[in-house]
């Protein structure tokens, strides 16, 4: 059983420290994004992003972290895009024409 | 003459109908407005019921709830779930854990925790206090 000093996290640099910082609000923003999307997808999406993130834990290189986090915002904006385009037809098939002035 | 004595009586049928309707109608205004003045303790909840939406959440209420979230997330174990439990060090969560509990902290609770504010939530009690603070939490 490992002791609790051994559990615990090796202490980063500062810039390591603001770049895990980056990782998590990534990761933030996918899960507030998926909130919009349908609850039939929106698990799959979840573990999808988890599983990504999780892949490179043990990356220590920083250019490649820095890679895979601008990738990942790429991914996020894609989603965020499928995202308002599947609300904006949600509402105009439930309101009506949003472009009709009666 | 006998015309015009028809023609006036109902006239004057009518006047003397509507005085006392008149009055009528005056006492029942007066009546009125004073019971639209009632005792300013009944008219306070009177008003409260409509315009201040549901009651706020007692810190019980939100501490019973943050727990229960934490017992249904299955990487948690419940022996060791306290309101102190730190979620890295005594509950053996991670830091992609922890976001996900804010988010569901969020969604539960209706709230939306600025970024800064969500990071900082590393146990139950911390949790209970960043909700409590939000005036927008049900």
């Amino acid at each position: 059983m490992p002791s609790p000093s051994a559990r615990a996290a090796p202490v980063l640099s500062l810039k390591q420290f603001m770049t895990r910082g980056q990782v998590l609000a990534l990761y933030r923003d996918i899960l507030r994004c998926t909130k919009f999307v349908a609850p039939s997808d929106r698990a799959y999406i979840r573990e999808w992003a988890r599983s990504d993130i999780e892949r490179y834990r043990h990356e220590t290189s920083d250019d490649k972290i820095r890679m895979l986090i601008s990738q990942g915002k790429v991914q996020l904006r894609t989603l965020e895009n499928s995202v308002a385009l599947s609300r904006r037809r949600f509402d105009a098939d439930a309101g009506g024409d949003t472009f009709s002035s009666a | 003459m006998f015309c015009l004595a028809r023609v006036a009586l109902p006239k004057l049928a009518a006047a003397a109908a509507a005085a006392p309707a008149r009055r009528a109608a005056v006492s029942a205004i007066a009546a009125a407005r004073v019971s639209l003045r009632p005792a300013p303790a009944a008219s306070l909840a009177f008003a409260r019921l409509f315009s201040a939406g549901p009651a706020p959440l007692t810190v019980q209420q939100i501490e019973d709830r943050v727990l229960q979230l934490l017992k249904d997330f299955d990487k948690v174990d419940p022996s060791k779930l306290t309101l102190d439990a730190h979620f890295t060090n005594d509950l053996g969560l991670d830091s992609l854990d922890q976001v996900e509990i804010t988010m569901a902290l969020e969604d539960e609770f209706s709230i939306e925790l600025p970024d800064r504010d969500a990071e900082e939530i590393l146990t139950p009690r911390q949790a209970v206090e960043k909700i409590f603070l939000n005036k927008n939490a049900m």
